[in-house]
């Protein structure tokens, strides 16, 4: 019995991890590198991803790794995905309760390696947590600097206010 | 010591984390958010206004908001407002706004402003615009224009690229045949072959006039239905026409999946009549749904509707406004496997206001008949009167895929009330939810008796019956 054929992947801080690659093929990216390339046993270098965001990112392609793989042509301003579902699934939800700055090192991760359905898990998140908090709220939970002037932003309220019963 | 922890909080609050800069990130972010979110993100600051006003602008369900920027919107009496050209608005931002919008949804409860709002912003503006909203893709508008201003207001508001069109028309009392034929010209006119779904109403009255008239409206609606060759569902509620004219619409083969039709006639030929031409150019049809002329009295038999058994893609039938059903025992026989896949049939028999006495629709034949329907997952059995089985043995897990179940709104005499929890508990699987259109009679029935017998799972819900396949 032949084993699962294998690939390493190697963080920023040269950590390698050896994973099957169904499960590294989640990651768009690294699947269109090893089509490139060819299959073989040099690491796959990932200068983006250290390796504490590394582990968690293929934790989940772990999990995920027998999902069918989303259509490529989903475009976000497309009338049909307008009323965009914000639930998550349970184990999602668990796998993604982690600090803020593990969320956002996720985030960039999935962006780089190219794994959709951890992009918007992790946007899902961020939005959730933008709900309901109000624009001072907001920069302070992201240390954000308010750039505008007073009347900037009143104006800007004004032109806004007719979402505000919404 | 404690200077070591208040500058560590400082270099804290410097931070911002760089994932936050990242534009095509940011929008991924505030797709997700409802637009009170997005009216508080934008407030944020420079660089999260200008990621967020995409969005916040793309869906608006009041055209208040966006005239506001233009200028002050004042109230005339309790709901209808008017815009006023007073200068103090800033009218190249609600241009600049304007151009973002994709989803305008102006409904019948939304604030009525007076129609001269795009007659001001016309004249602001002059030659140099001829659409504010040149990326809008739906549009759901109530027209309380005259046929006149209408003519100018569609092409205002709608660009060629247009998707979806929904248009409620409020209609006065004699409004004239002609207004109608010119509301027809003008919007056939201004939507071009871009179209997907056209779907008119009037409110509140249903449109009645000569047989003359009709015949002319029904030549300008198929006038310009007739360039729309990419229509997939098209949606006309009280607009009466005759069979014929529903050939003449028909016959240009429009690529359509959704179809509501209102027929003029005697329930038995017209519908006969389109069934047949239905089944003959809509190849593709998957939905739909038939109102009849509610001033005919003959009941519906089955042989109207067999020429429907041709439409195989069929997944929804509903009809309304008809006096009876009848299904004959051969009727079963004769349908074989032609509606397997139907989902949803829903069958609305007219209330008889007069309290003319109004023949029994024998639902156990039709139950015979719905049970040919493995898929079936919505049946709606809104009859002025509908016989409750003598034995219900038989009846038991008829329909197993059934979410819905509808019934009313005199569901039964008042002798077989007792029974009528049972009957409706023997053919629905657990879970179904039962939707009933309200009636006294049927009050007993779900209060007590109903709630009673069924499992925990199964509960009431009242529910229009227009909308029971939405």
């Amino acid at each position: 019995m032949s084993a699962a054929p294998q690939v390493t992947l190697e963080s920023s801080d040269g950590e390698k991890f050896k994973v099957d690659k169904e499960v590294a093929e989640r990651s768009v990216l690294i699947k269109n590198m090893i089509e490139d390339v060819g299959e073989s046993d040099n690491p796959i270098p990932l200068p983006n991803v250290n390796a504490s965001v590394l582990k968690k990112v293929l934790e989940y392609c772990e999990h995920h790794r027998g999902d069918p793989l989303p259509a490529a042509d989903a475009d976000p301003s497309n009338d049909d995905n307008r009323k965009r579902a914000t639930e998550i699934s349970d184990w999602d939800q668990k796998f993604i309760q982690v600090d803020q700055e593990m969320l956002f090192e996720i985030i960039l991760a999935a962006n780089y390696m190219d794994i959709k359905p951890l992009l918007d898990v992790g946007c899902k998140t961020v939005a959730n947590m933008i709900k309901g908090k109000t624009p001072e709220e907001i920069r302070k939970l992201f240390n954000i600097v308010n750039d505008f002037t007073p009347e900037e932003e009143a104006q800007i309220k004004k032109e806004n206010e007719w979402a505000e019963d919404r | 010591m404690e200077a070591k922890s208040v500058h560590a909080e400082n270099d804290c609050q410097s931070h911002m984390h760089r994932l936050l800069l990242i534009p095509e990130i940011l929008a991924l972010v505030f797709s997700y958010l409802d637009p009170k979110s997005l009216s508080h993100i934008a407030r944020v600051s420079r660089l999260w206004n200008a990621a967020s006003l995409d969005y916040l602008w793309q869906n608006l369900d009041q055209i208040t908001g966006l005239l506001r920027v233009f200028g002050p919107v004042v109230a005339e009496d309790f709901y209808i407002f008017e815009l006023v050209p007073d200068g103090s608005g800033n009218p190249q931002r609600f241009l600049d706004l304007a151009k973002k919008v994709r989803s305008l949804e102006q409904t019948l409860d939304s604030v009525i402003v007076k129609e001269n709002w795009f007659n001001i912003i016309k004249s602001h503006f002059g030659a140099e615009i001829d659409c504010i909203f040149p990326r809008l893709r739906h549009l759901q508008w109530v027209a309380t224009a005259s046929s006149e201003s209408l003519n100018r207001l569609f092409p205002f508001l709608c660009p060629p690229s247009i998707r979806t069109v929904r248009l409620t028309v409020v209609t006065r009392a004699m409004m004239k045949d002609d207004t109608f034929v010119n509301i027809f010209r003008a919007i056939g006119g201004v939507l071009s072959s871009s179209l997907t779904a056209f779907e008119v109403d009037f409110y509140p009255a249903r449109y009645e006039c000569d047989v003359s008239g009709r015949s002319e409206i029904a030549g300008a609606v198929t006038g310009a239905v007739a360039g729309w060759e990419n229509l997939t569902s098209l949606s006309l509620r009280e607009i009466y026409i005759h069979p014929v004219h529903a050939e003449l619409l028909l016959q240009g083969q429009l690529p359509l999946r959704r179809l509501l039709l209102s027929v003029l006639g005697s329930a038995g030929p017209s519908l006969s009549y389109v069934s047949d031409v239905v089944a003959q150019y809509c190849t593709s049809l998957r939905c739909l749904h038939l109102c009849m002329d509610e001033m005919e009295t003959a009941p519906i038999q089955f042989h109207h509707l067999a020429h429907l058994l041709a439409c195989r893609s069929l997944t929804e039938l509903q009809i309304f406004h008809c006096r009876a059903i009848h299904i004959d025992t051969d009727a079963v026989h004769r349908m074989g496997d032609s509606w397997r896949d139907m989902e949803i049939l829903n069958l609305v028999t007219t209330i008889d206001e007069a309290m003319n006495w109004v023949p029994p629709t024998p639902c156990c034949r039709l139950l015979d008949f719905a049970a040919a329907m493995p898929k079936l997952e919505k049946l709606g059995m809104f009859f002025s009167y509908t016989e409750v089985p003598p034995t219900l043995e038989h009846l038991y897990h008829t329909f197993q895929r059934l979410r819905v179940l509808g019934v009313g709104p005199a569901v039964a005499l008042p002798r077989e009330v007792p029974r009528l929890g049972q009957f409706l508990r023997a053919i629905c699987p657990p879970g179904a939810k039962i939707a009933c259109s309200y009636d006294s009679l049927a009050e007993p029935v779900f209060n007590t008796d109903w709630k009673r017998t069924a499992s925990r799972e199964c509960w009431v819900e009242v529910q229009n019956m227009m909308d029971f396949g939405q």
